[in-house]
């Protein structure tokens, strides 16, 4: 392995969030103002993949495939995804059964939270199809939501690429790029698991 | 800002060595797919649209149009989280049927007119009757919009009808507050949630109404904090979910379990003896009933008013277990524990909302549970700014800016003064509250109805007040009465009004809202309004000026000048009725700055504007320290925190109606409600909200993501009860009481459960009116009406 690789993005990770803390309008997250620090959630990204790959049939498809069928189910980009099924209401709290670590049965996936344990989830995700209420009507509306950016950029060929994307208080990126997340969004290295170590974040929209 | 993508192409070319450098160079530091992410987006901040949590969102916008919101990490409110209305907020500026071009009634039907043409129509109605024109606003108004509105009546028509549906939403509290503190608004803030040991959430659902704030608490507890949260209400909610212990208590009867925990703490000796000497004194409603003052009681007095209230006697009228009382008081009587209590609909709309606000009150401050972080009462709003611009600039019939009331002489004067008005110009009686305001307006003119005209802003009365066909439908047909709504979307209101006006909303206009916990934030303007809609704050001073020029007495001050005079940056007076210059000054901060200093009196001291920019809201009391910053304020009358505390007291309640320090722990008895289940209709109907729909859905409804979520309106029904009828979920059922009924599919095992004997009907759905079944009785205090009981029944469809 190429030692010069690794140390470098160590170098510019550091440097990026010294500097942006004092330069730009939005800090980036320190260790208390996550919402969660890595530390708890360091069992969470690994257990989740370790759970799931057990009965895993790969998720199949393009970068671009996977990116439109997550705006599918939510407004812009970063945007809390809606459900994706109905949920019986009587417990709102059923739902991290299967989400809490992640959860596949065949090809259906339930996909770990990637954010720290916020147990009312409702509050963020609602259904959009309920045993309740049968068709509706929607009116129409012209709000056009922000698209996910491509992919990040790297400083040289083979270096780590940059985050395209904002933290938004996720921290399990496994939830998402690993082996049960999306295909063509997934790491080639699940195993290691400090993420922003080597992938810091680029771009101005999602400095959180 | 800095680019920062270039920045770490920057700083990766600084750090790596000369090799790599070589290398970088070789691969052009392009990216993979030659892509620019997202560039061209603005961010820029902005206090969420809809409830009293306030919490601050950014709003991303690309070409002229919000694109996406993201939680403000820097906002102490809500640190990053939002809830799904938060989320998808910038969604409502862009439902197709938005209000474009002002519309009049002509022929039955509403036509386009010009903005000329309507401000023409609003003066004549005015110059017409003056004394029958009244404004119905909201807690939805921003500051700058509530503040020329109480301005042009109260200072312009001088008849004081202005009233807003925070009425129908935060009187009781106002009432609470101002009878035990003599002042408005919670000594209290959200910090409490971050504190407290135990929470008592009383008839109230903050995992659906306040979610961010009910995560708070939950978020503490999933990292390992020790918080009981106890749920006292009439129906099991998403909060119960949550909750250790639910107690399940008689629709009306939580002035007894109030006065129930009063009972134990004195019959224990487990009161603060200290805390109530040092501080407190004791009131009741005199002979002649109830009162927002009352009179002096001794600590005697009060101690033979709780008597009756044994465990046992406040089950047998509530329901609750005698230990669960018992439980309660011990909860109170611990010195140890830091007991936060939140409230909001459930104990407001009530018809003794008054009395059970000051019981609540009264509880924690005889068990000297208050003043402390985590420990003390924190009532809650339902809109952004019921607080802000309700409460504190006094948008009702018998309020004045800053904490002051029309009937006192010197607030009279001061106000007066203030706005350089000839003396004696504001009139020292009360205008009409809500439900006379639209009972007055409905009424025929012959038979006393003397409200001619209406003018709405930001609020659909037509779907939210109670008994609608009395209050709102009676008026149709009449033809000497005149209704404007200024509103952003068509809603059950504008469909019978005779005037149109399309208003900005969020934004697309400059704004300042006040959260539930004394915080002040500001926002600018991001994007234009559609069409010809325009900002509210421009609609009143356009008719103001056009009074002025048709030489209206009363839009002139002392000095024959235009009450509405703007200063732009320079202090030139500036046109702020001409509506292609409107936003070459900012004519919000003129305005807030003219308002601030009728907050001072009280010691309310709202932040300068220019602190308000800087910052995701501040809290006042906002007071400048030696070295020129400004300091908010988390705990009122604490002497830790409050700068206004008498030096050396722990505790100072320097708005004291008695003016010697003391708040007032009140003695009031339970009462019956004035309708209860009969035979006829033998059940309690409650109404209230849903996490996704915000109020009457007029926003949220266009929404798809929510409307999908809560489409349409249902009735929850027990299951016990619903047996019994045959009546399965998803049936379609008729809910009827004495005013009217309703059909609409039941559900049962839904979201929320009521107990057996009760059912539950959310208002936001515009087609299925419940409002047209609700009681009009009013608490006599804060004429608030009660929403949440009457007697109904249930009936196969
Ligand atoms: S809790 Fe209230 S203020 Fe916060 S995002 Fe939800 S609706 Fe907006």
């Amino acid at each position: 392995m190429n030692t010069r690789l690794v140390f470098i993005p160590l170098i510019c990770t550091a440097l990026v969030a010294g500097v942006a803390s004092t330069s730009v309008s939005w800090s980036p997250p320190t260790a208390s103002s996550e919402r969660m620090s890595m530390e708890r959630l360091l069992t969470t990204p690994q257990e989740a993949d370790d759970v799931s790959s057990r009965r895993f049939s790969k998720p199949q498809g393009t970068r671009n495939d996977s990116l439109e069928s997550r705006m599918e189910n939510r407004s812009f980009d970063g945007a809390p995804p809606m459900m994706s099924h109905a949920m019986s209401f009587g417990d709102n709290k059923s739902c991290l059964d299967c989400h809490g670590k992640g959860f596949t049965m065949g090809k259906r996936i339930a996909r770990a939270m990637p954010h720290a344990q916020l147990e009312n989830c409702t509050q963020c995700h609602i259904e959009q199809e309920s045993d309740m209420f049968g068709e509706v009507t929607v009116v129409t509306n012209y709000f056009d939501g922000l698209l996910p950016p491509e992919g990040g950029t790297r400083s040289f060929e083979g270096a780590p690429p940059t985050m395209p994307h904002g933290l938004l208080m996720r921290t399990n990126c496994l939830s998402c790029h690993g082996s049960t997340g999306y295909a063509g969004l997934q790491t080639d290295h699940p195993e290691r698991r400090n993420c922003t170590q080597c992938h810091s974040m680029a771009t101005p929209l999602f400095v959180p | 800002m800095i680019d920062r993508r270039s920045f770490v192409k920057h700083a990766a070319l600084t750090a790596a060595t000369a090799a790599a450098l070589q290398r970088a160079t070789h691969a052009k530091c392009i990216s993979l797919n030659q892509f620019e992410p997202n560039t061209g987006v603005k961010w820029d901040k902005a206090p969420c649209r809809f409830c009293g949590t306030g919490c601050h969102v950014e709003v991303g916008v690309k070409d002229g149009k919000v694109v996406a919101v993201r939680g403000d990490q820097k906002a102490e409110v809500n640190k990053g989280l939002l809830c799904v209305k938060g989320y998808h907020v910038g969604s409502i500026l862009y439902g197709e049927d938005r209000l474009t071009t002002p519309l009049l009634r002509k022929n039955g039907k509403l036509v386009p007119i010009t903005w000329d043409e309507a401000i023409d129509v609003i003066a004549e109605r005015v110059e017409t009757d003056p004394n029958g024109f009244a404004i119905y606003g909201s807690g939805q108004w921003t500051i700058p919009e509530g503040y020329v509105c109480q301005k042009f009546i109260k200072a312009g028509l001088a008849n004081n009808h202005i009233d807003p549906n925070a009425r129908l939403c935060m009187a009781s509290a106002v009432t609470g507050f101002l009878g035990t503190y003599g002042v408005d608004e919670p000594a209290s803030c959200y910090d409490d949630l971050d504190e407290c040991d135990v929470l008592i959430t009383w008839g109230n659902n903050p995992a659906e109404m306040h979610p961010v704030l009910y995560s708070r608490v939950l978020d503490r507890r999933s990292r390992g904090d020790k918080v009981e949260i106890i749920d006292i209400g009439t129906r099991r909610t998403r909060t119960t979910d949550f909750a250790d212990k639910y107690i399940n208590f008689n629709p009306h009867s939580d002035l007894a379990i109030a006065n129930g925990i009063a009972h134990l703490l004195i019959k224990n000796g487990t009161w603060d003896k200290k805390f109530v000497e040092e501080n407190c004194a004791f009131r009741a409603d005199p002979a002649s009933g109830p009162s927002l003052f009352g009179d002096a009681i001794t600590f005697d007095e009060y101690k033979k008013g709780l008597e009756p209230y044994t465990p046992k006697y406040v089950e047998e009228i509530s329901g609750v277990p005698a230990e669960d009382i018992v439980m309660l008081a011990e909860r109170f009587g611990n010195p140890n524990l830091k007991i936060t209590s939140l409230w909001c609909m459930g104990m407001n709309q009530h018809t003794r909302g008054t009395a059970m606000n000051t019981l609540l009150h009264a509880v924690h401050l005889l068990s000297g549970h208050f003043g402390k972080p985590g420990d003390g009462p924190q009532s809650l709003t339902g809109q952004p700014s019921a607080c802000g611009t309700v409460r504190e600039i006094g948008t009702l019939a018998h309020a004045l800016p800053g904490g002051r009331i029309v009937k006192l002489e010197p607030h009279r004067t001061a106000c007066e003064e203030m706005w350089n008005l000839p003396k004696g110009r504001i009139n020292a009686k009360p205008g009409y509250h809500t439900v006379k305001m639209w009972e007055q307006f409905c009424k025929p003119t012959a038979e006393g109805g003397d409200i001619s005209t209406i003018w709405v802003q930001v609020t659909n009365p037509g779907q939210s007040l109670p008994n609608l066909d009395k209050l709102f439908n009676a008026k149709n047909g009449q033809k000497d009465k005149f209704l404007i709504v200024s509103d952003v979307y068509p809603t059950v209101t504008t469909e019978q009004a005779d005037l149109v006006l399309p208003s900005s909303m969020w934004v697309e206009k400059n704004g300042i809202f006040g959260n539930s916990e004394r915080r002040t934030q500001q926002w600018f303007k991001q994007v234009n309004p559609p069409g010809d809609a325009r900002d509210d704050v421009w609609q009143v001073i356009a008719v103001a000026k056009e009074l002025y020029d048709r030489d209206f007495a009363g839009m002139k001050d002392k000095d024959g000048k235009f009450l509405f005079t703007v200063l732009d940056e320079n202090g030139k007076p500036f046109p702020a009725w001409n509506w292609d210059k409107y936003y070459d000054t900012n004519v919000d901060k003129y305005l807030y700055e003219e308002y601030r200093p009728f907050t001072f009196a009280k010691k309310k001291n709202v932040a300068p504007y220019d602190e308000l920019v800087k910052t995701r809201g501040l809290r006042w009391p906002v007071v400048q320290q030696p070295d020129g910053s400004w300091r908010e304020t988390r705990y009122r009358f604490s002497g830790f925190d409050d700068p206004f505390v008498e030096e050396g007291r722990e505790i100072d309640f320097y708005n004291s109606k008695t003016k010697n320090h003391r708040a007032q722990i009140w003695s009031r008895p339970y009462v019956a409600p004035p309708e209860v289940p009969t035979p006829e209709f033998p059940l309690w109907l409650c109404t209230g909200r849903v996490l996704e729909q915000w109020h009457t859905g007029s926003m949220t409804n266009r929404v798809e993501e929510i409307r999908r979520a809560m489409p349409e309106a249902y009735v929850e029904i027990n299951k016990a009860d619903a047996q019994k009828l045959g009546i399965r979920s998803g049936n379609m059922v008729t809910v009827s009481t004495k005013r009217g009924d309703l059909t609409l599919p039941a559900w049962i095992g839904g979201r929320g459960e009521p107990p057996k004997g009760s059912m539950f009907i959310p208002f936001f759905d515009d087609k299925r009116l419940v409002n047209n079944l609700t009681l009009d009785a009013f608490c006599p205090i804060s004429k608030q009406p009660d929403y949440k009981k009457c007697a109904a029944k249930v009936a196969k469809a």
